[in-house]
């Protein structure tokens, strides 16, 4: 189905490879899963299956890679579509339609198909998927685990023997996910040869026939699904691997509650009946909570739980409809300390929130109105560049980081202002085991500090390697509070699902 | 690629050099014009009888954002094809007001036209500084004689208003355009726009 | 600050149905050109009122009659300040409203004739029509990316605009004219990495569908202008017709 032979790849303007020579072999049927380190070259290599490297990508590409008998070099992208179907880490972005089957019906109506024929296609693809009752739905009203089988859907009416999946599950809650992989196993016993881009492994390793891992650009390890069941394995190539969480959580759990187990620290955030509500119904009801310092306190819930909501109301970015937000309860004018001062919010995208052209200004941006001098602003910058690692990075350009520094950079330019709380939302999206642990370490080292953290994630592992405390969120209302300790035991039954709703 | 050539027996217009990504780009500039557009209106017209003040109010802002498309396209008929889309949302669907598709399209022709005979391409500080004045003067001009067709007062807007407006909106584009160069050099750096 | 609510308008067709929104939206386009050349060559300003309420019973029986009052509302603030201030500057009401009821009018039908297009009209339909139109096909893609991306960039607008308040930068206008780095830095330079990112992201995922130029597509749905559609042409013909003869043989009513 798959041959690659001595790939090599250069995206534009650069001279380190992307992809070093890279053999494949992949035959009709198998399900494959490509995982490593991000910048690994996982993706860059899903991307010349079906020739969108080098076509639209431009960039030098050496070597030779067939699928289903046609040499990509020879055939354009959209020539491709008939052999690859190519699924995205985010559907949302890519649909061009308002309903289902319009979106379903984009790829036949761009062979020009007659409308029986292509009506033929989308129900079939539907039906492969089973979305066949929201076919007239409007996309956007879909969940995203729904969306991403749209997706799908509309890769299959037009036919493909080979589906490529890029980091599917990202955006995806836990039963999102397991709908997808679902989906993914019907697909596998219809013939379909399947190639999954992905770093989380949980999920996979019933449908995995093989996994190849990459680093640097090289494929390091091919093997079996055994490989899956390898704990030194998964450790030595830095996979997600949650199952084997057990040491590192002892670990981590001990130094956390070191720090706080006196319960003497101050209460500095005291939440009682929030409620806020949206114009279109979804509303926030009853939310009550409190945070001491150098606590961190993990958010937990299905995406439109409204944990987001949740921590737009915290950081002033919505106005509560009902209920007090008091910072600092026991200190009297504790609500006097400035806005910036009281916390900082990271929010998901990092360049929705990256503003200055060098990473050394992007930390001081804003600072001055907040009636700091040039003296006070230069040192808290250089105080946080080298406390953070980014002295290296000063003079680059914040947005050609990597995603990682990005992330560092923007929770570095709230620590400038010396705030008493951070609230991260989804902070490990899209991460690898090695950049989630170095995000875990950041945190430990500012909760030591005496910062305190509010996480919003469904990503399990990363919750419970951090939080002292779990919030469970469901339709706008916290449904349960447990420690973290507690919440670890539950895992080992996998009763902790129930608060997924698997 | 206003060539016109006989295929299957229909007369079409070809767009052939423009790739896929050069055109979701274009719509994504026009997206983006028609948010700041509904904006000023919103903000600038509504509180204000001129009709030009709308023309003033969004022509450096526009051309912004416009001359940073050029920058990224390069290729001539961007421009007009900037005008066409334009002209389709404002002009039939928001704020659906007929007389901004032809001024749209005529304004964006325009600067091509000038673009092609002085430079050939759109990359340089020059070309979009040129062609952003050149678009807001002819589209401002257009919009403002039709209001006088359509029966607005002669009393607010007589030839001489129009022509100082005209002036001032194509001084406003140039200086957008200016703007727009510069965010297309930051852009460079910043590694999201090849060269 | 809800932007994606105000830009919504286009991505809430799904499960809306009327008789007009079933209507061919070449017979729609037809309709706003001809009763806005029409409102040209009117006079008369009763004639130029029942244009406008032909239009607006029109939009009820479609039901997006409630949508559009936002927009009419604002529209009607405008003439209503316009003629304020000429009243103020020519201290002669009656004079100022004879002078712009007939503009204001025309406008009012143009605008109304454009919402109701717009209203009940899917970007789907829209580009469809255009196409059989001979409008060219990749323009066609064009214009579908613009209708589809516009609630979506006013999101990542908002979501910018939430990240600089987080910084503690608030941006009034008044910011904005004292220190306009923080419009140039603060909203456009972001904006624009997105824009490139997603434009990029949605060529890639065109192309891979098998999306080439758009030349040669066919459609699920196709438009076809049927029995109902002729039927509504020559009703709005005979009427445009009546009103114009109308014109002609009366004196100004005001």
């Amino acid at each position: 189905m798959i041959n690659i032979e001595k790939l090599e790849y250069h995206y534009p303007h650069t001279s380190k490879p992307a992809l070093n020579s890279v053999d494949l072999h992949v035959n009709k049927g198998e399900f494959i899963l490509v995982t490593g380190k991000s910048g690994c070259g996982k993706s860059t290599l899903a991307c010349t299956l079906n020739g969108i490297i080098p076509h639209i990508s431009g960039g030098d590409m050496e070597g030779k890679v067939v699928v289903n008998g046609k040499n990509t070099k020879n055939f354009t992208v959209f020539q491709m579509a008939q052999e690859v179907g190519f699924i995205f880490q985010n559907p949302e972005s890519q649909f061009f339609n308002l309903q289902v089957e319009d979106e379903v019906a984009f790829g036949p109506e761009n062979l020009g198909l007659d409308p029986e024929e292509i009506d033929k296609r989308v129900s079939k693809a539907l039906h492969d998927v089973k979305m066949t009752f929201w076919r007239k739905h409007n996309v956007f009203n879909l969940s995203e685990g729904q969306k991403q089988r749209v997706n799908i859907a509309a890769n299959l009416s037009l036919n493909p023997e080979l589906l490529v999946l890029d980091e599917p599950t990202s955006n995806l809650d836990l039963p999102g996910a397991m709908e997808l992989f679902q989906t993914l196993e019907r697909l596998k016993n219809n013939g379909k040869t399947i190639v999954l881009i992905d770093h989380r492994t949980q999920h996979v390793k019933k449908l995995v026939d093989r996994v190849i891992i990459m680093d640097e650009g090289k494929i390091i390890h091919k093997g079996g699904k055994k490989l899956l069941h390898d704990p030194e394995a998964m450790k030595k190539y830095s996979i997600r691997n949650p199952t084997h969480l057990t040491t590192m959580v002892k670990k981590f759990n001990a130094y956390n509650t070191s720090n706080i187990s006196h319960n003497t620290s101050k209460v500095i955030l005291e939440v009682n009946n929030l409620s806020y509500q949206y114009s279109n119904g979804f509303a926030l009801e009853d939310v009550s909570f409190t945070l001491k310092k150098g606590e961190i306190l993990g958010i937990v819930g299905n995406n439109g739980s409204g944990k987001t909501t949740l921590a737009k109301v915290l950081a002033g970015l919505l106005k509560p409809g009902k209920g007090t937000i008091i910072f600092f309860p026991e200190d009297q004018g504790g609500n006097k300390i400035s806005m910036a001062h009281k916390l900082g919010m990271v929010l998901q995208n990092p360049d929705h929130q990256l503003f200055m052209n060098k990473v050394h200004t992007e930390l001081s941006f804003g600072l001055s109105e907040l009636g700091f001098s040039l003296e006070e602003i230069e040192s808290r910058v250089e105080d946080i560049l080298s406390s953070m690692n980014l002295s290296k990075l000063r003079n680059r350009h914040p947005h050609s980081l990597s995603s990682g520094e990005k992330q560092r950079t923007l929770i570095s330019a709230f620590m400038t202002r010396q705030p008493h709380l951070l609230i991260l939302d989804e902070p490990t999206t899209g991460m690898d085991s090695y950049h989630m642990n170095q995000l875990v370490g950041e945190i430990m080292k500012l909760q030591g500090d005496g910062v305190s953290f509010i996480l919003i994630s469904h990503d399990i592992e990363f919750l419970l390697k951090t939080t002292h405390k779990l919030i469970f969120m469901e339709n706008g209302k916290i449904i349960d509070e447990k420690l973290t300790e507690e919440c670890y035991n539950f895992t080992a039954n996998l009763k902790v699902h129930n608060h997924f709703k698997v | 690629m206003f060539k016109k050539t006989s295929n299957t027996g229909k007369w079409m217009v070809h767009f052939g050099n423009f790739t896929t990504r050069d055109l979701a780009f274009i719509g994504m500039i026009v997206a983006l014009m028609f948010i700041i557009e509904m904006v000023i209106m919103l903000g600038v017209a509504a509180i204000t009888p001129f009709p030009g003040a709308k023309s003033i109010g969004q022509a450096f802002f526009i051309s912004i954002i416009i001359a940073v498309g050029l920058a990224k396209v390069t290729k001539v008929g961007t421009f007009t094809i900037i005008g066409i889309i334009m002209g389709v949302v404002a002009g039939l669907i928001m704020p659906a007001f007929l007389p901004l598709l032809p001024a749209a399209i005529l304004g964006g022709l325009a600067a091509d036209t000038v673009t092609k005979i002085f430079y050939g391409r759109y990359g340089s500080r020059n070309s979009l500084v040129v062609a952003c004045g050149v678009n807001q003067m002819v589209e401002t001009l257009l919009i403002l004689t039709i209001m006088v067709v359509f029966g607005f007062s002669t009393e607010i807007i007589n030839p001489i208003m129009i022509l100082i407006t005209a002036i001032l909106a194509t001084v406003l584009g140039a200086a957008g355009g200016l703007i727009g160069s510069k965010i297309a050099t930051e852009l460079q750096s910043a590694g999201a726009i090849g060269n | 600050m809800n932007m994606e609510n105000a830009f919504s308008y286009n991505t809430s067709y799904v499960g809306e149905d009327s008789p007009v929104h079933r209507m061919d939206p070449r017979i729609k386009l037809g309709l706003v050109l001809g009763t806005t050349l029409l409102s040209v060559f009117l006079q008369n300003v009763a004639w130029l009122v029942t244009l406008v309420v032909m239009l607006l019973a029109l939009s009820a029986i479609s039901g997006t009659l409630k949508k559009m009052t936002k927009f009419l509302g604002l529209f009607f603030l405008f003439a209503v300040l316009t003629v304020a201030i000429m009243t103020l500057l020519t201290r002669n009401f009656i004079y100022s409203l004879e002078y712009f009821s007939p503009f204001f009018l025309r406008f009012g039908v143009m605008v109304t004739a454009g919402m109701l297009f717009a209203f009940t009209t899917s970007p789907n339909h829209l580009s469809q029509a255009l196409q059989k139109m001979y409008f060219p096909a990749p323009l066609s893609f064009t214009l579908t990316v613009t209708l589809r991306y516009i609630p979506t960039l006013a999101n990542e607008a908002e979501t910018i605009f939430n990240a600089l308040r987080l910084r503690g930068v608030y941006p009034s206008n008044w910011d904005v004219i004292r220190k306009p780095s923080y419009l140039y830095r603060g909203m456009i330079i972001p904006l624009f990495i997105r824009i490139l990112k997603l434009s990029d992201e949605i060529a890639i995922a065109a192309e891979s569908r098998a999306f080439n130029g758009g030349n040669g597509r066919s459609s699920l749905k196709n438009i076809k202008i049927g029995r109902n559609d002729l039927f509504f042409s020559l009703t709005m013909i005979m009427f445009c017709f009546v009103l114009m003869v109308m014109d002609k043989g009366t004196f100004s009513l005001i």
